[in-house]
C-alpha cells in the first residue's frame, strides 16, 4: 500500500511538474515589480522551478539579462537551490552547458561569475584555464580576477627588466582603481608613465560658475539660470549679489579633482556649476560618472541623468552615474554640485571628479574643448 | 500613571526573563534585554574551548542568530560588496546547511569600516529575515527556500546613507520592524507582516543618518516599538505604527540603542552626553527621572537586576544604580575600542572587544574581572548566547565557543 501510494505520489508530482508552465514561471519571475501582493505567485514559481530540478537552472540564468532588480534575485536564488543540491549529491552532468553559458559573454555578468565559482568549485584546476579568457570580460570581477591573475605571471615569469613594458601592457584592461593604484606605483617607481586620468576618461577641462544662493539647503531643486540654458559670455547675480561669469578651471591630480573652493569662494550654503564641451565622433553611449561629497544633478545636452542630495558622506570613484548617450559633435555636460552649511572642518570640501566612460568603466573615446588657462585668484586666495 | 507604567513593565518584564533561552533569534536575544539567566562559557582562547569555528562566505560585522539548532549569518562579497550572502549553518557543527546570495539592489556606498552586512537579521521557528545595508530585504525558510523578497529602495528610490545603513530589525508579533532612517527625502521605520513581506504600516522619521536598533517590548496591553532618533524617541504601536507618545530632546543617541527596565527606557545620548530615564509622567508626557553623564560609542548598554551597564567612549565599562543613575563604579577595559554591545549571562557581564578580546565581569559593590578571552580577530558584532553556547561572529570567521 505505501509503494502503491509513493508511486501514485510519484506519477502526479511528475505530472503536476509536466503541467506547469515553467517558461511562465521564469517570465513572471524576471519582471517581478516592486513591493505587489505578487509574492504568493512568485514564491510558487520559485518553488515550481526549484523541485524542476536541473533542466531548469540554464533557463533561469538566461532569464537573467534584463530582469528587474528584484526579478533578477528571485531568479538568482532558485539557480542557487537547484545548483547547490545537484552539486551536492554529486551530479555535474551540466558542467558543459555551464561552461558554455560562462563563455557567453551577453549574458549575465553577475550569473556568469556565480557559474564561475560553482565550476571552479567542481574543478579547481578551470581557474588557470578559465583567468586568461577574462582579461577583456564585460563582467568586471571576472575581469579584475584575470587582471590579479596576469600581474601574478607577469611577476614569477617576465624578467625584472621587461615587467614594467609588462605592466604598461596590462594596464588597458584594468577597470579596478585599486589595481590601477598599485599597478601605477611600480610603473613610476621603475621610471614609467602613465596618465590614469586619461585612462578612466576624466574630464579635466572645466568652466565653472557660482556661488549660487543654497542657504538651508532649499535649492537643490532651484533652477538657477545655468541650468536652464548654458551661456557661456552671461553673467549672473551671485549668492552675495555680485555679477557671477564663467571661469576656467583645470582638474587637478591623478584623478582630475575639480575644487570649487578656488574660484568660486570658501562658501557655505552655496550651488556651483561646472560645464565641459565635450567632443564626441560618433553617437555613443555614455556613463558620466561622478565623485563628490557634495549634492549633486548630471546633465547631458540640457537632460537630467541623476540627482543626489546628500552631504559629506564621503566621496569615491563613480559614486554617481548618469546614463545617456553622446551625440556627434559637441556635448555639454553640466553638473550642479551644492554645497551644505554644516560648520566641521571636513565639510568644507566642494568639488567633484568626473569621467565619461562605457558601462564595463573603460573611457569612451572624446575630446574637450579647451577652456583657456585658469584665472590668477585673487590675493586674498593664494 | 507612573506606578501604572511600572507595574505593567515589571509585569512584561518578568515572564521574559524567565523564559529558557535555547535562541537567540535577534540583535540582543529573544527579548532584545541582552541578558539570559543561565550560565555560560567564561574561558577560552582561539585554540581552547572553541567547539568549532567557520569561515564565512564573505565579510561583515551584523551579529549571529540561532533559531531550532540553525545559526544564521549574513555577510556581502564582491567588488563593492554588492553580493548579500545569508548562511545557514548546523549550530553543532558548523556544517553549512545552505547558502543564498542575493545581489544589491540599492546603493553599496559606506564607510570602510561599515559593510553592506551590518544589519543582524532575524530568525523564528519557520524563517529568517535578512536586512542588508542596500535595503534589500529577504524571508527564507529554515530550508533556504525564499519566500518574500523586498527591494526597499527600489521601492523607495530616495533612501540614502552614504555613511552605510546598520539599524537591525527586530521582531514583535508577528510584525518585522525595518528602521530605514536616512538622509534621504524619505526616512521612515516600517512594519512588515512576516508571513507575506507586506508593509503594514510606515511612520516618518528624521531625516537623519541614524544606526539604532528599534527595541521592542511585550506590555500587557500588546506590543510596543520605541523608535530612537537623534531628537526624538518615539513609543509605537507594533500591530499599528500609531505613535502613543514620544520623548523629544537633542542630542540623543544614533548609535547605541534604547533599553527598557522596569523603571523606565534608558536613553542613550549622542554628541550630548547623557544617559537619560525617561518614563510617561501623569498627563502621558513623558518625564526624566535622572540624567547620567555618559558618553557611548557604539555599544547599546545593558540593563542587569538595578544596574545599567554601559561601555563608555573611553572604553570603561561603568555601573550606575537604575534607580537614580548614580555611578557605583568604572572599569577599564582593556584592547579596545568595543563595538559589539555587552551581554549577561548567569550574572556575568561579557565585554568583547574589536581586537578580540572579551572581558567577564562579576558585578557587585565592586567589578570582579573573572576572565580575560583573547582570540586574535576582528570583532563588530554583538554574540549570540544559545543553547550553551557563544557565537562570536568576527568579520569573516564564526566561532562557537564552549565544550562539544
Amino acid at each position: 500500500m505505501l509503494r502503491l501510494t509513493l508511486v501514485l505520489t510519484g506519477l502526479f508530482t511528475l505530472s503536476a511538474f509536466a503541467l506547469a508552465d515553467l517558461p511562465a514561471d521564469i517570465a513572471l519571475l524576471r519582471t517581478a515589480p516592486g513591493e505587489s501582493r505578487e509574492d504568493v505567485q512568485l514564491r510558487a514559481a520559485w518553488q515550481r522551478l526549484v523541485a524542476a530540478g536541473p533542466t531548469q537552472l540554464l533557463p533561469i540564468l538566461r532569464g537573467l539579462p534584463g530582469a528587474t532588480p528584484r526579478g533578477a534575485n528571485w531568479l538568482v536564488t532558485a539557480a542557487q537551490a537547484i545548483a547547490a543540491r545537484e552539486f551536492a549529491a554529486g551530479r555535474t552532468a551540466l558542467r558543459a552547458e555551464l561552461e558554455a553559458y560562462l563563455a557567453d559573454r551577453q549574458q549575465d555578468g553577475r550569473g556568469r561569475r556565480l557559474v564561475y565559482e560553482w565550476l571552479v568549485e567542481l574543478d579547481p584546476t578551470l581557474r588557470e584555464k578559465l583567468l586568461p579568457t577574462f582579461l577583456d570580460d564585460p563582467s568586471l570581477e571576472l575581469r579584475r580576477d584575470a587582471v590579479q591573475f596576469r600581474w601574478e605571471q607577469i611577476d614569477k615569469e617576465v624578467a625584472e627588466a621587461e615587467r614594467t613594458a609588462a605592466y604598461l601592457a596590462l594596464m588597458p584592461y584594468v577597470r579596478e582603481k585599486e589595481q590601477a593604484d598599485k599597478l601605477l606605483k611600480l610603473i613610476t617607481a621603475a621610471g614609467g608613465t602613465y596618465d590614469l586620468a586619461a585612462h578612466f576618461g576624466y574630464v579635466t577641462q572645466w568652466r565653472v560658475i557660482g556661488p549660487f544662493d543654497h542657504t538651508g539647503v532649499k535649492a537643490f531643486n532651484v533652477a538657477y539660470p545655468p541650468e536652464t540654458q548654458v551661456e557661456l559670455t552671461a553673467s549672473y547675480p551671485d549668492k552675495d549679489g555680485n555679477q557671477a561669469a564663467w571661469k576656467p578651471v583645470a582638474a587637478k591630480g591623478t584623478y582630475a579633482t575639480v575644487d570649487l573652493n578656488a574660484p568660486l569662494g570658501k562658501v557655505k550654503g552655496a550651488i556651483g556649476y561646472a560645464v565641459a564641451e565635450v567632443e564626441s565622433a560618433r553617437e555613443q553611449p555614455v556613463e558620466i560618472r561622478v565623485g563628490s561629497v557634495n549634492a549633486i544633478k548630471i546633465f547631458l545636452n540640457g537632460e537630467l541623468l541623476l540627482a543626489h542630495e546628500e552631504y559629506h558622506h564621503g566621496a569615491h570613484m563613480d559614486q554617481y552615474v548618469g546614463r545617456g548617450r553622446l551625440k556627434a559633435g559637441k556635448n555639454l555636460v553640466l553638473l550642479k554640485v551644492c554645497q551644505n552649511e554644516q560648520t566641521e572642518s571636513y565639510a568644507t570640501i566642494w568639488g567633484f571628479q568626473c569621467r565619461l566612460c562605457d558601462a564595463t568603466g573603460g573611457a569612451v573615446p572624446f575630446t574637450v574643448a579647451p577652456v583657456g588657462a585658469p584665472e590668477t585668484p585673487p590675493a586674498n586666495e593664494r | 500613571m507612573i506606578r501604572h507604567f511600572a507595574l505593567a513593565a515589571l509585569l512584561a518584564f518578568i515572564p521574559w526573563l524567565a523564559a529558557e533561552p535555547n535562541d537567540w533569534p535577534q540583535f540582543r536575544g529573544a527579548d532584545g534585554t541582552g541578558v539570559i539567566a543561565n550560565p555560560y562559557p567564561t574561558s577560552w582562547s582561539g585554540s581552547e574551548q572553541v567547539a568549532w569555528k567557520v569561515g564565512l562566505a564573505g565579510r561583515g560585522l551584523s551579529g549571529p542568530v540561532v533559531a531550532a539548532g540553525k545559526v544564521f549569518v549574513t555577510s556581502c562579497a564582491g567588488r563593492q560588496e554588492d553580493r548579500l550572502i545569508v548562511q545557514c549553518l548546523d549550530a553543532a557543527t558548523g556544517k553549512e546547511l545552505w547558502q543564498r546570495q542575493l545581489w544589491a539592489t540599492g546603493s553599496t556606498a559606506c564607510h570602510p569600516s561599515s559593510s553592506m552586512a551590518a544589519p543582524t537579521p532575524v530568525a523564528d521557528a519557520e524563517r529568517v529575515y535578512a536586512l542588508f545595508a542596500t535595503g534589500d530585504l529577504a524571508c527564507f525558510s529554515h530550508a533556504g527556500d525564499l519566500l518574500w523578497y523586498r527591494a526597499l529602495c527600489q521601492d523607495v528610490p530616495t533612501i540614502t546613507n552614504q555613511v552605510g545603513m546598520a539599524s537591525s530589525p527586530m521582531l514583535a508579533d508577528g510584525m518585522l520592524i525595518v528602521p530605514m532612517e536616512n538622509v534621504g527625502a524619505d526616512s521612515f521605520a516600517a512594519g512588515i507582516d512576516v508571513r507575506t513581506g507586506q508593509t503594514q504600516w510606515r511612520v516618518e522619521r528624521p531625516r537623519e543618518e541614524n544606526w539604532t536598533t528599534p527595541v521592542v517590548v511585550r506590555r500587557p496591553e500588546g506590543w510596543e516599538v520605541l523608535l530612537l532618533s537623534g531628537n526624538n524617541l518615539a513609543v509605537l504601536d507594533a500591530a499599528t505604527g500609531k505613535e502613543k507618545w514620544r520623548y523629544a530632546a537633542e542630542g540623543l543617541s544614533t548609535i547605541p540603542s534604547a533599553i527598557v527596565g522596569p523603571d523606565g527606557i534608558l536613553v542613550p545620548g549622542g554628541r550630548a552626553g547623557e544617559l537619560v530615564l525617561v518614563r510617561p509622567s501623569g498627563d502621558g508626557q513623558p518625564a526624566v527621572a535622572w540624567r547620567q553623564r555618559l558618553r557611548t560609542r557604539y555599544a547599546t548598554p545593558l540593563r542587569l537586576a538595578d544596574k545599567v551597564y554601559a561601555i563608555t567612549a573611553a572604553d570603561v565599562l561603568q555601573c550606575m544604580n537604575a534607580q537614580s543613575g548614580e555611578v557605583v563604579w568604572q572599569l577599564r577595559l582593556k584592547n579596545g575600542p568595543y563595538a559589539a554591545s555587552p551581554l549577561a549571562a548567569g550574572g556575568l557581564i561579557y565585554c568583547l572587544s574589536e581586537k578580540g578580546l572579551c572581558t567577564v565581569v562579576r558585578p557587585g559593590a565592586e567589578a570582579e574581572v573573572v576572565a580575560s578571552n583573547q582570540i586574535d580577530d576582528v570583532f563588530m558584532a554583538t554574540p549570540a548566547l544559545a543553547g550553551g553556547h557563544i557565537f562570536l561572529r568576527a568579520e569573516r570567521t564564526l566561532y562557537c565557543i564552549g565544550g562539544r
